[in-house]
């Protein structure tokens, strides 16, 4: 469904931010990369999805090298979502929604009925068809997350990459994305790539995991196999425990305070 | 039942307001006609209109028509083309920066376009290469900008506005070493007159160029207007979203330049308009550049048209428009403001 086949990319010759990058995802698989602060986690990520080029290798969609597509065939097989921005002028969250169907609308069109239908029910998906007439600038950061996701929706896309969905979120709306990130996975069978710094995460949603580090992303499997003590450690440079709790089912870390 | 009938009554409300935005730069020229130094009574003024459709024995004369068609009907066209190309040309210039406090001249173009004016009448040539020379120099400062922000590789948008503001004051500070050098009794005066800007020297074939330069690029942004928005989430966003980002960077801001460029050319620096005409718009219909765009047109073209019977009805000596403009539109600006939720806090 998704491969990367030796990705590499670097803004000046000397120092790499990855290279020799490779890994693929089946249908409806979810991927979260870990990785230490300015690693290089969205630039990854950007390359996924060819917000940026990459400088070797190649990243394939259902077998097809993305270099090869159009951007418009592209954007409609991949929604992007960014980390959380402030937009400047006040759209509403249906107009912000909306946007997501621009490459199925040619360029000197507008949103027909069914664009605004699509854009609904992405909205409806998420659950934020409520605020569909509010400001986006007057929402809070909870629902600015999931409009973003509900304007990736609209694209229709069979991949989803986002950087850092649940930055700046509090406790409740973290899961909130999450679960609503799962459920995408699962009953509508998108692929999901995404960066995150909480390791927990990765146990909530029992996905694959990649660690990135040193240019590289060493590790990509079962969340419970690639996300041990010792790869905690390697990553953040302090020593975490892994604990297995029979309350919640699942793993979780817990940082020792040195 | 009762919050459908309601809604019913906001939209066509609102739909009702866009006729009125549509129709007023037309309502306002046609009584412009009839307004002037030279005074006119209403049926002359109707008469001498319909002289070319209705053949008559002229009851009119000479001088009489000449103001109608020659100096009036040219004022007005021009006011309208030009109000409402430079508000389209601020309406594109801010979506595609992201930033509400940006003006059509951000790149450059009214600066260089002033300088192109100035250096042609310090040398005494005539208008038409007055004209030219302002034209020239506005491309050719918005050109410099692009390839100074070329050489810094990225094509942040941020590199490129910080480009066209160096350019611009580069211009600003060439434009005052013309007034230093330029004879202080006719030359100084004429230059400055020149960049504060006035329509009393538009002439029909400036109408016929005015119209080549505004109206298809205004007619473009208005019908690429929706694609417009995805730029206010930025460039890799909007790129990510399938729009070849660079190539209609590049084409909106060709198409505000010339706009700009020949503005300034036919009647000198109008501040303003360019800045805030969009952000009333956007009070009224919204953010959405479908139709913010088409309605900072109409009442950039209503603005100015008005602005201009004050410039030359109000005093017996013409007032420049690039101080009416500000003055007039400053406090009905902050009255709007104060009244009506602007959105952007």
């Amino acid at each position: 469904m998704f491969s990367i086949k030796n990705g590499g990319f670097s803004y000046n010759p000397e120092k790499e931010i990855f290279k020799n990058v490779t890994f693929s995802l089946k249908k409806g698989e979810i991927l979260c990369i870990l990785g230490p602060n300015g690693i290089g986690k969205s630039t990854l990520l950007k390359c996924c999805g060819r917000v940026m080029p990459m400088h070797t290798g190649e990243v394939f969609i259902e077998g097809k090298g993305i270099t090869e597509l159009s951007r418009q065939r592209l954007a409609q097989k991949v929604g992007y979502v960014p980390q959380a921005h402030k937009m400047v002028f006040p759209f509403s969250v249906l107009q912000l929604v909306l946007l997501g169907r621009t490459p199925h609308i040619p360029a000197y069109s507008r949103p027909g009925k069914r664009d605004i239908e699509i854009a609904m029910k992405s909205m409806e998906i998420v659950g934020i068809e409520h605020l569909k007439d509010a400001p986006v600038n007057r929402i809070s950061g909870g629902e600015c997350q999931l409009a973003m996701i509900a304007r990736a929706l609209a694209q229709e896309p069979s991949i989803l990459i986002l950087d850092e969905p649940t930055n700046h979120l509090d406790f409740g709306n973290q899961v909130k994305i999450l679960h609503i990130l799962d459920k995408l996975a699962k009953t509508q069978k998108i692929t999901i790539i995404m960066s995150t710094h909480y390791p927990d995460h990765t146990f909530l949603l029992s996905c694959q995991v990649g660690i990135m580090q040193n240019g590289v992303v060493s590790l990509v499997g079962q969340a419970e196999k690639v996300v041990t003590e010792k790869s905690l450690e390697d990553t953040y440079q302090i020593s975490i425990g892994v604990h297995f709790i029979k309350q919640a089912n699942r793993n979780v870390c817990v940082p020792s305070y040195p | 039942m009762v919050s459908v009938q309601v809604r019913w009554v906001e939209k066509n409300m609102v739909s009702l307001g866009i006729v009125c935005i549509i129709l007023s730069p037309f309502i306002l020229a046609v009584i412009s006609l009839f307004i002037g130094q030279y005074s006119l009574d209403p049926i002359t003024v109707l008469t001498i209109l319909f002289s070319p459709v209705i053949h008559s024995d002229p009851t009119w004369t000479e001088a009489q028509s000449n103001v109608i068609f020659n100096i009036r009907i040219p004022r007005i066209l021009g006011a309208l083309l030009i109000g409402g190309g430079l508000s389209v040309a601020g309406a594109v210039y801010q979506s595609l920066f992201r930033n509400p406090m940006v003006s059509p001249d951000i790149l450059g173009v009214s600066s260089g376009a002033g300088f192109g004016a100035a250096v042609a009448i310090l040398f005494s040539l005539p208008l038409l290469l007055i004209e030219g020379s302002a034209f020239f120099f506005g491309l050719l400062s918005v050109g410099f900008a692009i390839l100074l922000s070329q050489i810094y590789k990225g094509e942040s948008i941020l590199v490129l506005v910080l480009s066209g503001i160096i350019m611009g004051s580069f211009f600003t500070s060439l434009i005052s070493l013309v007034k230093f050098v330029a004879d202080p009794t006719s030359k100084l005066p004429a230059i400055t007159y020149w960049l504060m800007g006035s329509l009393s020297a538009v002439s029909m074939p400036d109408i016929l160029f005015a119209f080549i330069f505004i109206v298809p690029g205004s007619l473009y942004c208005m019908i690429i207007g929706w694609r417009l928005n995805a730029f206010s989430l930025g460039d890799e966003e909007a790129g990510a979203l399938g729009v070849d980002t660079r190539r209609m960077k590049y084409i909106l801001i060709l198409i505000s330049t010339m706009i700009t460029a020949y503005s300034v050319c036919i009647c000198g620096i109008i501040g303003w308009i360019g800045l805030v005409i969009p952000h009333l718009g956007r009070m009224m219909v919204g953010p959405d550049n479908a139709r913010l765009i088409p309605v900072s047109f109409f009442l950039g073209a209503a603005y100015l048209i008005l602005i201009d019977n004050i410039a030359r009805n109000a005093t017996t000596a013409e007032i420049p428009l690039g101080i009416l403009t500000a003055i007039v539109g400053v406090p009905f600006f902050a009255y709007i403001m104060a009244r009506r939720d602007v959105g952007w806090t």
